[in-house]
């Protein structure tokens, strides 16, 4: 049987296995998009304020160093990026182990993010070592680091993990470092500019998993507003959101970031209160105007019609292939990344796997991010499941479309090199910091 | 008058009293106890329904079909590993809810009954204190006691199940309690009499007669440990703890599927089955031991 | 014909034991001893672990709460800020605060004006058995609540059965949006969710009602609204007071009818603050305020309804 989901951008005239196979065998690295790439994240960003550095000090203590201070461990930005140490009661596991048999890999995952073809494959991959693969489900990254600290010994790998939340994994003892040993497929398959991003030199705790944009989502028989064509994009939630049936992500970094954004503000990282509550005070306006909801079922609320504008995540649309009949290819769903306006900033980001301390299987811990971390298997994840982009130097974006894989008029929801060189990132906050955020979402939240 | 025509006048009257019955307007309130019965029913029919639909809508009806019970590869209950375990999960944590729960409040009644001194009220009051306390304060208090002071214990699926018997140990306390000071002391008292120590009265009157109150008890307290959903959420840790009662929670804010209301559906069938079992079993004794419901209904602290 | 059945003798507290059973006087309320130690160190405990946190600090990594034991170290700032917040007509869980009691409040009285006629009809006109029988059959329907929200939604969605024969009828041109953050929608939840709540203390209140009284009340010429007004109802007091405090008092912690009914900004209820709190590391304090809080309201009617019902128990069975 296929072991890929029958359900995914579902290509035209060409099977999905010829497509994967095709795929699979042209395996060329874009030199442009890794140099391009390369050059981002080695040092100077060209958008100014693209990492806010709070203060001038510097993060550096027992942790890790690099990155800014204001916490109690380095936060990671741009142009401060962190290395992190290894402390001698957390060394990475030794080469050349042998798989432990018999176990149970349990990993946590955000809903519909990990094709579960995928992880029968590996459980069949690994058949003599009789591993079962075990998932639980976060809402949402608070949700997910609280679920992971009150039971730090349950878990094996964490996918999805934002690199806002890394300072605090690393300096909680929850992550344990990799052994590369153990995941060729970082160094043979992986963008190279992400192979030793500015958040994790040395990639010693974290492979990335995931890109993606952060945009509008609409239906556009139900919005005819040319979202495309309007100069600052983000407007339309304010000045042309249908009430009811609206909704924003959420999570208080990207409502608040997009109302920061659309007033021009790129430093989404920032400590200014004044600046947070200008932001508060524009997301209230939209709630208020249109009743809009916060969450992030985009990817069934839009196709079902329940919401009609939705600020989403590029590979929820993706994700909305799932759920919809064979062979529809939705078009009255449009997707937009407001950053690909000139003079507007958007946000881009990608998440991590990461391998947890309390792990009672790493080598197949290690096995289990290294069989994801494969081209094909990334790719079909991405296609046929997830929705969301991997940064697999083997995808090329332009073949996607011409292939029919992604669907011409949903072509905005591939990350391109350049994008992904021009979007802004959310990055780790001190607490003080953080917590002025999560106080003006609670205020959102209670209508204030 | 023959006997077929007296019968049928006497059913006239009964009728025309029912109809002039002057504690009541009996038409008006059978339309309401009908309308209640179909408020309350048709929803739940109606899920019940949809878990035999034949497409993936839970509002649309396209046909009959056992996708969601068998044979959809991926997502029915029978193929699906994560519903499955779901309905494990709210059978174990039910299960072992009855075990926790009927002995501790069994011996609490006993106490209770027989205590003389001051602690009785107190505890007894503690315990109605917990029994009217709203769940999530429950919930969010043993929350908080495993995350931190008791982490060695930490959640899951252990402490789900101590929530359950908190939540339940007061249901077997009243409903013993109730029948057991409708049960009197006669016969216990008659059994001493003959030479029995007090434990032997116990054993071989006291709890034979409460058999059926323990039963019902044990019913009750399955079925709505079953759908309980506040408190195992809040205690749960991983995808295995998840119940059928959280399964539909999440399923309803994301993406509904008839195969959630499959596993509903079968939880509400297993519930259906205990408590109808054990109403019988408690028709049968109670009758056979001649006191009748009303006594027992006295004594419920409602 | 009285409605009781003769008697036997009651289990009174008066009553000794009639031997001398030699047994410590230990022994009996030993039995309870695995309750009590249940309830002490799972149910009183906690309490006291709210207190350890609302009262608490904060780790420095995490920002999650670090519980304080000892009393004379309480930091009263997080219980400050929670009380100004409600209590502040600026603040962030005033205008919840007064929705939550508005919604409860409303749905109560909507669950007595339903419950009423059904728990009367039960008592009175079911048959005696039938009536308990009734009221028993129903309890896996009352209990699989969350099927039961599952199925309104399948019905309120706007592909629903209820939007669509609504648009069939002509009466509407587009679905009307139920599920968008509609109170009513959300009181009428509460409602269908706690109404068999109300009806099972009712109907034992009016099951108790000898048939003597409204016998007497009809050859005394009463009309039947008038037996209701001047027999039935007086009589019944006990009943609706511990059917709106059973009915009422677990909607106060209700969040989940919000979420699956009126998931927006504009319905939201104490409870989903309190859960929401849980799940952002340093508002978890706030959440164990919030909690404090609301047992500093809600142990009036507990401790009045607790009072209440055993004394009347106790004058029943004594």
């Amino acid at each position: 049987m296929d072991p890929v989901h029958p359900k995914a951008f579902d290509p035209r005239g060409l099977s999905r296995r010829a497509f994967l196979r095709k795929a699979g065998m042209a395996g060329v690295a874009m030199p442009t998009l890794a140099a391009i790439l390369a050059a981002c994240s080695s040092g100077a960003q060209q958008e100014p304020g693209g990492g806010a550095s709070s203060s001038g000090a510097s993060g550096s203590n027992t942790f890790g160093t690099g990155g800014v201070g204001g916490a109690p461990y380095p936060l990671a930005r741009l142009d401060a990026p962190v290395t992190w140490n290894i402390l001698d009661d957390n060394q990475p596991i030794e080469s050349g182990l042998e798989p432990e048999q018999g176990a149970t890999l349990k990993y946590l995952n955000w809903p519909y993010y990990l094709s579960p073809a995928l992880v029968r494959a590996f459980e069949e991959k690994y058949a003599k070592y009789d591993v079962t693969v075990e998932k639980t489900i976060y809402p949402d990254m608070a949700g997910g680091v609280s679920t992971l600290r009150a039971s730090p010994d349950e878990f094996d790998v964490m996918f999805g993990v934002q690199i806002y939340v890394l300072g605090q994994l690393i300096a909680g003892g929850l992550l344990a470092p990799l052994n590369h040993d153990y995941i060729p497929n970082l160094a043979n398959n992986v963008w190279p500019a992400l192979q030793s991003p500015f958040y994790d030199q040395e990639s010693r705790y974290t492979v990335p998993f995931a890109i993606w944009n952060t945009g509008i989502m609409w239906r556009n028989d139900k919005v005819s507003t040319d979202i495309e064509g309007m100069a600052n994009p983000y407007d339309v939630f304010w000045e042309d959101a249908p009430k009811d049936k609206t909704a924003l992500l959420n999570n208080s970094r990207d409502s608040l970031g997009m109302a920061m954004f659309r007033a021009g503000v790129t430093d989404v990282n920032t400590g200014d209160q004044a600046t947070i509550d200008n932001a508060k005070s524009d997301i209230a306006e939209v709630v208020a105007a249109t009743n809009a909801r916060f969450d992030h079922t985009d990817y069934t609320d839009v196709p079902d019609g329940k919401t009609w504008l939705h600020q989403s995540w590029s590979g929820n649309v993706g994700s909305a292939f799932y759920f919809l009949p064979e062979g529809d290819m939705a078009p009255n769903i449009s997707y937009y990344w407001p950053g690909a306006t000139d003079g507007i900033p958007g946000n881009v980001d990608n998440d991590t796997i990461v391998l947890i301390k309390g792990s009672k299987a790493p080598v197949l811990a290690h096995l289990f991010i290294d069989f994801m971390l494969d081209a094909q298997n990334a790719l079909t994840n991405y296609t046929t499941y997830s929705g969301y982009q991997a940064p697999m130097t083997s995808i090329n974006p332009d073949e996607l479309v011409g292939n029919k894989v992604v669907p011409e008029h949903l072509a905005t929801t591939i990350v391109t090199e350049d994008q992904f060189a021009a979007g802004y990132r959310e990055l780790e906050l001190a607490p003080d910091v953080s917590s002025m955020w999560e106080s003006a979402y609670q205020e959102i939240q209670a209508g204030v | 008058m023959s006997a077929q025509a007296a019968v049928g006048t006497i059913r006239r009257r009964r009728f025309r009293d029912l109809l002039t019955n002057p504690w009541g307007r009996p038409r008006f309130l059978w339309v309401i106890g009908i309308a209640y019965v179909v408020w309350t029913l048709v929803p739940v029919v109606t899920a019940a329904l949809f878990s035999f639909n034949s497409t993936r809508s839970i509002s649309i009806w396209s046909g009959f079909s056992l996708r969601w019970y068998l044979t959809d590869p991926n997502e029915s209950v029978l193929h699906d590993p994560d519903l499955r375990h779901a309905v494990v999960q709210s059978l174990k944590l039910a299960t072992g809810a009855v075990l926790i729960s009927v002995p501790i409040g069994l011996g609490f009644a006993l106490a209770l009954d027989k205590w003389r001194g001051r602690g009785s009220g107190s505890s007894n009051f503690v315990m109605m204190f917990s029994f009217i306390t709203p769940e999530l304060i429950l919930a969010v208090s043993l929350f908080l006691l495993f995350l931190n002071p008791f982490k060695v214990i930490g959640l899951g699926t252990s402490s789900q199940l101590l929530g359950l018997g908190l939540l339940a140990i007061p249901y077997a306390v009243i409903i013993v309690r109730s029948r057991l000071l409708s049960m009197g002391v006669d016969l216990e008292e008659a059994a001493m009499d003959l030479g029995a120590s007090p434990l032997q009265a116990l054993r071989r009157v006291t709890l034979p007669l409460l058999a059926p109150a323990i039963f019902a008890s044990a019913a009750i307290i399955f079925a709505f440990s079953l759908d309980d959903f506040v408190m195992v959420k809040q205690l749960a840790k991983t995808g295995a703890d998840q119940t059928v009662a959280m399964a539909i929670y999440g399923a309803a804010r994301t993406a509904p599927s008839p195969a959630v209301n499959a596993i509903g559906t079968l939880m509400l069938v297993a519930s259906t089955l205990v408590i109808a079992l054990a109403y019988l079993v408690y028709r049968r004794s109670v009758r056979r031991q001649g006191a009748g419901f009303r006594a027992d209904r006295d004594a419920l602290p409602v | 014909m009285s409605s009781s059945d003769v008697a036997p003798r009651q289990r009174s507290i008066a009553a000794a034991p009639k031997a001398d059973t030699g047994y410590p006087r230990w022994f009996w309320p030993s039995f309870a001893t695995p309750a009590m130690l249940y309830l002490l160190v799972l149910f009183v405990l906690p309490f006291y672990v709210i207190l350890s946190v609302a009262f608490g600090k904060l780790d420095p990594i995490f920002q999650t709460p670090v519980l304080v034991w000892n009393p004379l170290k309480w930091d009263p700032g997080i219980l400050s800020f929670t009380i100004s917040n409600i209590t502040h007509t600026d603040g962030i869980y005033h205008a919840a605060f007064i929705r939550t009691f508005l919604y409860v409040a409303v749905s109560m009285l909507l669950c007595l004006l339903i419950g009423y006629p059904f728990a009367y009809f039960l008592a009175r006109h079911a048959g005696r058995a039938k009536g308990l029988f009734l009221a028993l059959f129903f309890a896996p329907f009352w209990f699989s609540y969350m099927l039961r929200m599952l199925a309104w939604i399948g019905l309120l969605q706007d592909q629903g059965s209820i939007n669509r024969a609504l648009e069939n009828l002509g009466l509407i041109g587009a679905p009307y949006p139920f599920l968008a953050g509609k109170s009513w929608v959300l009181i009428l939840g509460l409602v269908y969710g706690y109404v068999p709540y109300m009806v099972l203390p009712l109907y034992a209140g009016l099951d108790r009602i000898p048939n003597a009284h409204l016998e007497a009340a009809r050859d005394l010429g009463a009309s039947p609204a008038r037996t209701f007004f001047r027999v039935t109802l007086p009589q019944t007091w006990q009943a609706i007071l511990a059917g709106l405090i059973i009915a009422g008092l677990p909607m106060f912690g209700d969040y989940f009818t919000q979420q699956l009914l009126a998931n927006t900004v504009g319905t939201k209820m104490i409870g989903n603050f309190i859960v929401d709190s849980l799940d952002v590391p340093i508002f978890i304090s706030r959440g164990a305020s919030l909690i404090l809080v609301l047992m500093v309201i809600l142990v009036v009617p507990i401790v009045y309804y607790l009072w209440n019902t055993t004394r009347a128990a106790r004058a029943r069975t004594a």
